[in-house]
């Protein structure tokens, strides 16, 4: 907690020394953009997390059962540390007694919402660097990298849309050190403009896959509680060891904090703040005669609360 | 080529069939906190048990992975839809956990026999017999 208070008194230092200055527009840019990479993260190990808890549950269920699951060595999830699960690439295999099986698959309702918060994280890259380029090529190439970023963007939110980003690059004549931040603000205000739209109107879109990842994991987390419970009733009525019941008990307070800090994520709020990080970014690009105060104390509140996802989602 | 009227009616039991699970397993999850306060370990295992592997069913239903023709996909519909009869039984019903257990036991028999149709069990036989619920009175929770 007193790291983000003093980030944000930085924030608010700097945003009072030199209202114009190239590092005042950097500020809230780079914030954004690694709020924007947390949360990409966050969510990624979200699907990580959902897959892990399927797979438990059901491993769980058919073992009570007398079943078993067979999963294939090349399972991502199954790696240390998992790694993304893709459609169809890591199917398993319910087996029942006498031989019957029943192919199972990790389904990737996410796979739209994933590519959404990947492309939004290559325009964040795109904006910081574009906000530090130090010559005409490399502001040309994070231009490019920005557009076509908001390109896939708008292309994953509203499939066959059409809707394409073009940046005027014409107006890259100009040597840098002369008109350079004067240019570089009118270029980064245009790109922030075409995206904030986007932005705005479907983050809800994440908001919904990231709803609905939570409350798949809460269910499997449940589903597992349920059961851990029930062994330790068993334990205890059939006079088992202290050591066997104590490490089933122990088992479900660790599932119960597990599946608290399913419930506590707090994506959606992260979300909630991304999209106002952006539109105050893009208040102050279009009036930098003012300052980016608003933009920087935003951003600065999405980052930190992003950074708080990872943490939770880390277990740390 | 498939036809447009298949395509939807085969995704509008898929999505029923979706719907219809979700409401099974709240009523799965409710059975379960029934029998935990009577002590009643055995049904909890069984239907924490029953309740996950529905679940991994549901994920497995097919999406938009839609493949093969008209007449496959018609059938796939159909089937479906017997599947959903029956889930609109069990729901309907206010079930005792023990009746619970065995029409849930059954609808898995029949989901898994229609997501993996060489599985022995003959999904289309298994579905005409939809309505497999036990009567209310012949078991307690």
């Amino acid at each position: 907690m007193m790291q983000y208070r003093s980030r944000f008194i930085v924030a608010l230092l700097l945003s009072g020394i030199g209202a114009c200055s190239t590092l005042n527009y950097q500020q809230p840019i780079t914030q954004f953009s690694q709020g924007v990479s947390d949360l990409n993260a966050a969510f990624n190990a979200l699907k990580v997390t959902r897959d892990n808890a399927a797979i438990n549950n059901l491993a769980n269920s058919l073992k009570l059962q007398g079943t078993f699951l067979s999963l294939p060595t090349d399972c991502p999830i199954t790696d240390n540390p998992p790694r993304e699960a893709k459609p169809g690439d890591c199917s398993w295999s319910i087996h029942y007694p006498g031989g019957n099986k029943v192919a199972a698959n990790v389904k990737n309702h996410e796979a739209q919402s994933l590519a959404f918060i990947s492309a939004l994280n290559a325009y964040g890259q795109g904006l910081v660097v574009i906000s530090s380029a130090q010559d005409v090529a490399a502001l040309k190439a994070a231009v490019a990298k920005a557009g076509s970023a908001i390109s896939t963007v708008s292309s994953v939110a509203m499939p066959g849309s059409g809707t394409a980003v073009n940046i005027i690059t014409t107006g890259f004549a100009w040597l840098f050190g002369e008109i350079a931040d004067a240019e570089r603000l009118k270029t980064l205000a245009a790109i922030v403009e075409q995206a904030d739209p986007v932005i705005q109107k479907e983050t809800s879109l994440l908001q919904k896959s990231a709803e609905h990842l939570q409350a798949e994991i809460l269910n499997d987390q449940q589903y597992i509680i349920y059961s851990e419970m029930a062994q330790v009733t068993l334990l205890s009525k059939s006079n088992g060891s202290y050591s066997d019941i104590n490490t089933a008990a122990q088992n479900v307070v660790n599932d119960a904090i597990a599946y608290d800090k399913t419930a506590s994520n707090g994506i959606g709020g992260a979300l909630v703040k991304m999209k106002s990080s952006h539109a105050d970014l893009l208040k102050s690009l279009k009036k930098p005669d003012i300052n980016f105060e608003d933009a920087i104390s935003t951003a600065s509140d999405f980052a930190a609360q992003a950074s708080t996802l990872m943490t939770i989602e880390k277990g740390n | 080529m498939l036809s447009p009227d298949t395509i939807k009616s085969f995704q509008t039991q898929i999505s029923k069939a979706e719907a219809n699970l979700d409401v099974i397993d709240k009523k799965i999850q409710e059975s379960i906190e029934k029998a935990q306060q009577a002590g009643d370990v055995d049904n909890v295992m069984k239907l924490s048990a029953l309740g996950s592997e529905l679940k991994a069913l549901k994920n497995s239903l097919p999406t938009q992975d839609i493949v093969g023709d008209d007449a496959e996909l018609e059938r796939a519909a159909e089937t479906l839809g017997k599947i959903n009869t029956q889930m609109d039984s069990i729901m309907s019903k206010n079930n005792k956990t023990a009746a619970l257990i065995s029409n849930v036991s059954d609808l898995i028999t029949n989901i898994s026999g229609f997501i993996s149709p060489t599985n022995p069990t003959d999904t289309e036989d298994s579905t005409d017999t939809a309505d497999t619920t036990v009567p209310e009175n012949s078991t307690q929770a």
